[in-house]
C-alpha cells in the first residue's frame, strides 16, 4: 500500500491509500475523486483519466506508451509536461510521495 | 465440535477466504465432456463463489472465461459461437478461447480499444470424461497418475450431480465408513447379478456376501485412519467370524476427493467441487479394472435422477427427497428408495446448507473426519503463507502417485493388510492397464 496525494479542483487534497498493482485511476475511481473519469477502464482508449503529476519524492514513473502520448493530444484541459493519463501509473512501493493535480475537466 | 469462527474458515470458499485460496491452487472439475455433445457448445459455470462460461470453438479448444461481458458485462453465457470464439450478444465483441478480443464492432474504425481489451481466462484440461480447470494464482499442478486418470477412456465413466449444500459436509460422508451400516441398509439383499453400475450391490471379493448383507449384520466396523502421499487412507474392518474379516479399503484423495470401491471390478473416485458456500457439485469417474464400461446405460441411469441441463436431482428438499414412512417400515432404513447416492445426498443436504458443526458432537467412527480436517487446517496455514500444500504436485511427484488401492473383501488369512494389497495387485495384473501401486 502506497499513499497517493490527490489535489482537487478546489484545491483540497485528498490521501489515499493505493494497493500494489492498482492504477492511479482506479484508486481515483474507487475512492470517488471528483474529476478523474476513466470512462474505458483503463484501456487507453479514452482520455478521460488525464492528470498533472505535481511531485514524486521517489522513484520513476513508467515511460509513456507511444499511444498515451497520441491520446494525451487529444485532452479536454490544457496539455502540460506533466500530464499523465492516470490509468498508465500503477502503484507500488517504489513511488513514494506521488502527488497528481485533477484537471479543470476530463471531457 | 468445532468453533463458528474455525466452521467458518473450513466453508467459506470465495475469493480471498482461507480455505478458497487452498482450493483454488488444484485443478477442479468443472464440466462434464458430455455436457458439450448437444448443438451449442456453451456452459455456465460457478465454482467458488465466482462465475464463467466454458465453450468449445470451432476448432475444438475448450475455453474458460469470466461471464461478464468486459464492455458492459452482459452475460457471456448467452454468446454466439462464430468466427473463432465466443460474441457477446449485446454489442458483438468476440473473445477468443484465450481471453482474447478479436473484435469491437460498433467502435470506429481504426480503433486500438480491442486491442487493450483482455477478457479473464483460465486453463482447462480434459481428462476422461471430465473438463477441470485451474482458477489459481502461478502454474498448476501436474495431474497425479490416479487409476482414473490412467486408465483408457473406454475403461471410464465420468458424471456429475448437484447437492444443495456446502462442500465439506458432502465430503466428510466420503469419510464416514459407519454410516453404509445405517444409512444404505436394505432390509432384502437384491441379486447382484442385476445391479449393473450400482454401488453396494455386488459381493465382496472373495466371499459370496452381497455387500448389503455385510453392512446390514456388522455395524461396527473398527476403522483405521493412516496418512498416505494423497491424503488419507481408511481401513475398516467388519469380523463376520472366527475366520472371516470383511476388508473395505478406501480413501481420502486431498483435498477434495475419495476413492472407494464400487464393485471388485470398478472404483468410484469422487470430487465434491464448491459452486459457492451452499451448493456442490459431486463430479464422479468411474474406473474398470475389467472390461469396458457400458456408459449409455449407466448415463441413462443416472439421467434419470439427475435431469440435464443441471444435473439437479429430482429428489430434493422441496419434495422431502421422496420421503416414504411405509417404506421406511418395511425396505429401507431411510425410506427415501434403494439410490445409495439419494441416501447420501439426503445426509448432507438435511445438516442445512452449511453444516453447523459448533452443535455436532463426533464419536469413535468419526476418527476420520477428525483426521480430515486437521490435515486441512494444516494445509490451509501453508498455502496462506505460500507454502506448496499436499498434492500441489510437480510433475515428477504427479507420475509417481499412483492408485490408490481401494478394495473390498473377505479376508480369511487374518493378515489383512497382506490380504487387500496382494488382492489389489493380482487385480492390476489382470487389468488391460492396471499398472503398479507403490506399496
Ligand atoms: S482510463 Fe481511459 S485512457 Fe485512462
Ligand atoms: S456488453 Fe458485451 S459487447 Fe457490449
Ligand atoms: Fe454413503
Amino acid at each position: 500500500m502506497t499513499d497517493v496525494t490527490f489535489i482537487l479542483h478546489d484545491g483540497t487534497r485528498r490521501i489515499v491509500d493505493v494497493a500494489d498493482g492498482i492504477s492511479v485511476m482506479q484508486a481515483a475511481v474507487m475512492e470517488n475523486i471528483k474529476g478523474i473519469d476513466g470512462e474505458c477502464g483503463g484501456c487507453l482508449s479514452c482520455a478521460t483519466c488525464h492528470v498533472y503529476v505535481e511531485s514524486l519524492e521517489a522513484g520513476e514513473l513508467p515511460a509513456k506508451d507511444p499511444d498515451e502520448d497520441a491520446l494525451l493530444e487529444g485532452v479536454a484541459a490544457e496539455l502540460r509536461p506533466e500530464s499523465r493519463l492516470a490509468c498508465q501509473i500503477v502503484m507500488s512501493p517504489a513511488l513514494v510521495g506521488l502527488v497528481v493535480r485533477v484537471p479543470e475537466r476530463q471531457v | 465440535m468445532i468453533s463458528q469462527e474455525q466452521n467458518d474458515t473450513y466453508t467459506r470458499v470465495g475469493p480471498g477466504s482461507q480455505c478458497g485460496e487452498l482450493l483454488r491452487l488444484y485443478w477442479q472439475p468443472v464440466a462434464l465432456v458430455d455436457e458439450f455433445e448437444g448443438p451449442r457448445p456453451v456452459r455456465p459455470v460457478r465454482l467458488l463463489g465466482q462465475n464463467f462460461v466454458l465453450f468449445r470453438d470451432e476448432q475444438g479448444r475448450y475455453g474458460l472465461l469470466d461471464r461478464d461481458c468486459p464492455h458492459r458485462n452482459a452475460d457471456l453465457a448467452f454468446g454466439r459461437l462464430e468466427n473463432g470464439g465466443l460474441r457477446c450478444p449485446f454489442h458483438g465483441w468476440l473473445f477468443d478461447v484465450d481471453g482474447k478480443c478479436l473484435e469491437t464492432p460498433a467502435e470506429p474504425v481504426g480503433s486500438k480499444l480491442c486491442q487493450r481489451i483482455r477478457q479473464g481466462s483460465y486453463p482447462v484440461e480434459v481428462r476422461s470424461g471430465v473438463i477441470f480447470a485451474y482458477i489459481g494464482k502461478g502454474e498448476p499442478p501436474a495431474f497425479p497418475a490416479l487409476d482414473c486418470f490412467v486408465a483408457p477412456d473406454t475403461h471410464t465413466f465420468a458424471f456429475k450431480g448437484l447437492w444443495e449444500c456446502n462442500w465439506l459436509q458432502s465430503l466428510e460422508v466420503g469419510m464416514d465408513p459407519a454410516h453404509a451400516s445405517f444409512l444404505h441398509r436394505f432390509f432384502e439383499d437384491e441379486d447382484p447379478e442385476a445391479s449393473y453400475g450400482k454401488q453396494f450391490r455386488a459381493t465382496s471379493i472373495d466371499s459370496d456376501l452381497p455387500i448389503t448383507k455385510v453392512l446390514r449384520e456388522y455395524d461396527r466396523p473398527e476403522i483405521a485412519v493412516a496418512a498416505a502421499d494423497h491424503g488419507l487412507r481408511l481401513t475398516t474392518l467388519r469380523p463376520i467370524d472366527e475366520t472371516q474379516t470383511h476388508v473395505r479399503v478406501t480413501n481420502i484423495v486431498f483435498p477434495q476427493a475419495f476413492v472407494i470401491p464400487m464393485s471388485p471390478e470398478v472404483t468410484i473416485t469422487q470430487w465434491h467441487v464448491p459452486v459457492d458456500d451452499h451448493n456442490n457439485y459431486w463430479f464422479t469417474i468411474f474406473t474398470s479394472f475389467t472390461g469396458p464400461l457400458d456408459k449409455k446405460t449407466m448415463r441413462e441411469q443416472r439421467l434419470a435422477t439427475y435431469p440435464e441441463p443441471d444435473y439437479r436431482p429430482l429428489r430434493n428438499r422441496s419434495n422431502a427427497w421422496g420421503y416414504d414412512p411405509s417404506e421406511q417400515k418395511a425396505a429401507t432404513y431411510l425410506g427415501m428408495g434403494f439410490d445409495i447416492n439419494i441416501h447420501d445426498q439426503w445426509a448432507c443436504e438435511s445438516q442445512g446448507p452449511i453444516q453447523d458443526r459448533t452443535r455436532e458432537h463426533l464419536g469413535t467412527s468419526d476418527k476420520a473426519i477428525i483426521a480430515y480436517r486437521r490435515l486441512l487446517s494444516a494445509e490451509i496455514a501453508k498455502a496462506a503463507s505460500g507454502e506448496t500444500p499436499l498434492m500441489h504436485l510437480d510433475a515428477t511427484a504427479a507420475a509417481a502417485l499412483k492408485g490408490p488401492v481401494s478394495f473390498d473383501g473377505v479376508d480369511r488369512s487374518g493378515d489383512t493388510e497382506r490380504y487387500w494389497r496382494e488382492g489389489d495387485a493380482r487385480r492390476r495384473a489382470a487389468a488391460p492397464w492396471g499398472g503398479e501401486v507403490e506399496a
